[in-house]
Parts: C-alpha cells; sequence; structure tokens
C-alpha cells in the first residue's frame, strides 16, 4: 500500500467509540466489529486529514514503538480495512 | 367490499392501515390480530393504503432458501419486497401502498417499517424476547436459536411481550420496552400490547448453569446492533442503530444470561435487586 494515500471511512460504515473501543458496523454484510484500543486510535485517526505514514507517526508519538514497527502495523490494519470495505483510501486530504 | 381504517400504535409510533379491497376473513383476521394495538384516534400517522391483487409471486420461492425480504431505502422512498407482498411508502409525505396477493400478508411490510420508524422515534426494533416481571422490563437478546423462544416459554407466569422481537426506546436517561404486534415461534405468546422500564439487557448463553456474566459496553453495543433487523443494510442507517446501541447500553445493564431450560435463571436475575 501507498503510504501517503488518505483512509477514510467508507460510506457504508457505522461506528461509535464505546469506552474507547470503536464499534463499527459495516452495512453491506451487516458485521459488527469492536476494534482493542489501538485499532480504535488508528480509526479515529483515519478521518481522512491524515496520510498512513502520518498515522503512523501520531502512533509513535503516543506509544512505545519504533516508526518501522509503526508504520507496518499501521499499514496492515489499515489495508484490513480497506479489504473490508470499512476504509477508502483517498489520494488528497479531506479538509 | 368494506374499506376499514386500522389506527396502529406500537410503541407510540402511529400508522394508519386502509384495508381497500380485503375480503371479509382477511380483513377480519387483521382486525383481530392487531386489536391490541388500535389507537383511539389517528395522530401524524404514515397511512398506507392496503389492497389484494391477484397474480404470480414477487420473488419466485425456491424451497430452503432464507426467507426474502427485500428492502431499500432511496431519496426518503422505501420499497419492500417479499414473495406475496410488495409496498412501497413515501417516508417525507407519510403516505405509501402495499399490495398483496390473495395469500399474502401485512407482516413483514410491517415490521420492515416499524424498524424504520423506531430510528426516527429514538426506538430500535430489537430480534430480542420481552418480558415484564413484577413491572420490570427484561429483554432477551441473541442470533436464532439462541434461546429466545425458550426463555419466553419459561416466563408464561409472567407478560410475555413477544418471543421474537421487541421496541426499546430511549426515555431521557432511561429506556422502556415495548410489546410489538410480531410473533415468532411460541404460538402461545400473546401479541400483547404493553410496556415498562427496562431493567436489564441480557444476551443469551444456553449452558448447564444459571449465572450472570459481565459484558464489556462496547461488546454489549456491538452484540446488540447484530440484533437489529431490516435497516443495518442502509448505510445512513448503521450509524444511527450504533448510536441508539450505545445509549441503550448506557441507561441499562447488560449481561450475558448462561442458562438451561428451567425457570431457574430469574433467581439469578433476581438478585440484580
Amino acid at each position: 500500500m501507498n503510504s501517503d494515500k488518505y483512509p477514510v471511512p467508507h460510506p457504508q460504515v457505522g461506528a461509535r467509540v464505546v469506552d474507547g473501543e470503536a464499534v463499527v458496523i459495516l452495512a453491506d454484510s451487516g458485521n459488527v466489529n469492536v476494534f482493542n484500543p489501538a485499532g480504535t486510535r488508528i480509526w479515529e485517526l483515519a478521518d481522512g486529514s491524515r496520510s498512513v505514514r502520518q498515522i503512523a507517526d501520531a502512533i509513535v508519538a503516543e506509544y512505545e514503538v519504533t516508526p518501522d514497527a509503526a508504520l507496518q502495523d499501521v499499514t496492515e490494519f489499515v489495508q484490513k480495512l480497506v479489504d473490508a470495505r470499512a476504509l477508502t483510501l483517498q489520494d488528497t486530504p479531506k479538509l | 367490499m368494506t374499506v376499514s381504517t386500522l389506527n396502529l400504535s406500537i410503541a407510540d409510533i402511529p400508522v394508519t392501515l386502509r384495508l381497500n379491497n380485503l375480503d371479509e376473513p382477511m380483513r377480519a383476521r387483521l382486525l383481530e390480530r392487531y386489536a391490541p394495538f388500535v389507537a383511539a384516534a389517528p395522530s401524524k400517522a404514515i397511512s398506507i393504503d392496503v389492497q389484494v391483487e391477484p397474480g404470480p409471486e414477487y420473488i419466485q420461492f425456491e424451497p430452503a432458501e432464507t426467507w426474502q425480504i427485500k428492502n431499500t431505502v432511496q431519496a426518503g422512498r422505501l420499497e419492500f419486497e417479499s414473495y406475496m407482498e410488495k409496498g412501497w411508502v413515501d417516508l417525507t409525505a407519510g403516505h405509501g401502498a402495499l399490495t398483496l396477493r390473495p395469500k399474502g400478508d401485512t407482516e413483514n411490510f410491517l415490521r420492515v417499517l416499524y424498524a424504520r420508524q423506531c430510528l426516527d422515534h429514538g426506538a430500535l426494533l430489537l430480534h430480542a424476547s420481552g418480558v415484564i416481571r413484577q413491572g420490570k422490563g427484561y429483554v432477551f437478546f441473541g442470533p436464532s436459536g439462541s434461546g429466545k423462544t425458550t426463555i419466553s416459554e419459561l416466563s408464561l407466569d409472567h407478560t410475555v411481550l413477544s418471543d421474537d422481537l421487541v421496541i426499546v426506546k430511549k426515555c431521557g436517561r432511561t429506556c422502556r420496552v415495548y410489546g410489538v404486534p410480531f410473533r415468532g415461534d411460541l404460538p402461545e405468546a400473546p401479541r400483547t400490547n404493553a410496556e415498562a422500564d427496562l431493567r436489564g439487557l441480557f444476551m443469551l448463553v444456553k449452558a448447564d448453569e444459571h449465572r450472570l456474566a459481565p459484558v464489556s459496553a462496547p461488546e454489549a453495543v456491538a452484540r446488540l446492533a447484530a440484533c437489529v433487523p431490516f435497516v443495518m443494510s442502509q448505510p445512513a442507517n448503521a450509524g444511527r442503530v450504533a448510536e441508539l446501541c450505545a445509549d441503550m447500553v448506557a441507561s441499562a445493564p447488560v449481561f450475558a444470561l448462561h442458562f438451561r431450560r428451567e425457570a431457574g435463571f430469574w433467581s439469578v436475575i433476581d438478585e440484580l435487586g
């Protein structure tokens, strides 16, 4: 995945953060997922204003993780959510 | 043919059915079925013209397939189609039409319409059983086969609201549970028009013993959302469902109820006080 892309929630998604964990509903399938706190933080940051790389930078600042590991983890997680149609990738930031 | 008007009020959500050309047995059956939910006077209700029209099935029935109920909402218009029924509702204008084949029924159309209308009234139609016991409302939810009908069978000494669907509505800081005229697999379950303050939401788990286990708020929201039928396929609704489930979980205790097939499960619920 190009880490300069800007992830944003897919239009089919309904989500709500409850007690620090995101509950994400996929309308297409009716599947409901609960993200752990780290996944929830990535979900919150993936609002279209930050690239994958910028999200990884934010994770490095908030968690004890190396930049390389953060970029790999964020990239893998974002890719999973793109595959599940929970996120889409944009070429430009959402203003 | 007699034209009858049926002013329904389910969970204080009004819908008027105008029964246009139904034959007498069908008309009488609907009037009897929905009698407990007839409102004294119509209020600002969605009005549906119901008519019977002979013809082929709208969807060809295939044995062993999941029961097909198609519904979409686009530009404020609800479209509904099943084997013997086809209808639409202009949700903005507040009127619609339902055409039944001679063997058709209003039931599934009303389920879909109420599931949709609930969202606008701060409520959810839940795939759940509901019981009022000693004035308190209890909702038992879970996927098909989790025990909703069993719980209802074991609770017939109390007021069983439904073994299949109930409405839970946010009322200020609390929630209320309402009966609906929609029944599942329990033939003796009445169509009870009753309501009560919600005392608890219980996620059903079949087990060898009766016990309650805590459920985290995020898991409770997710499990509850998974029990909201008909509306989740609309992207705009998914967020609203998540919001309402979160509100309900915040205002009523949620537990996993591990239970075996006897009424002793009420004793562990009673320990909640």
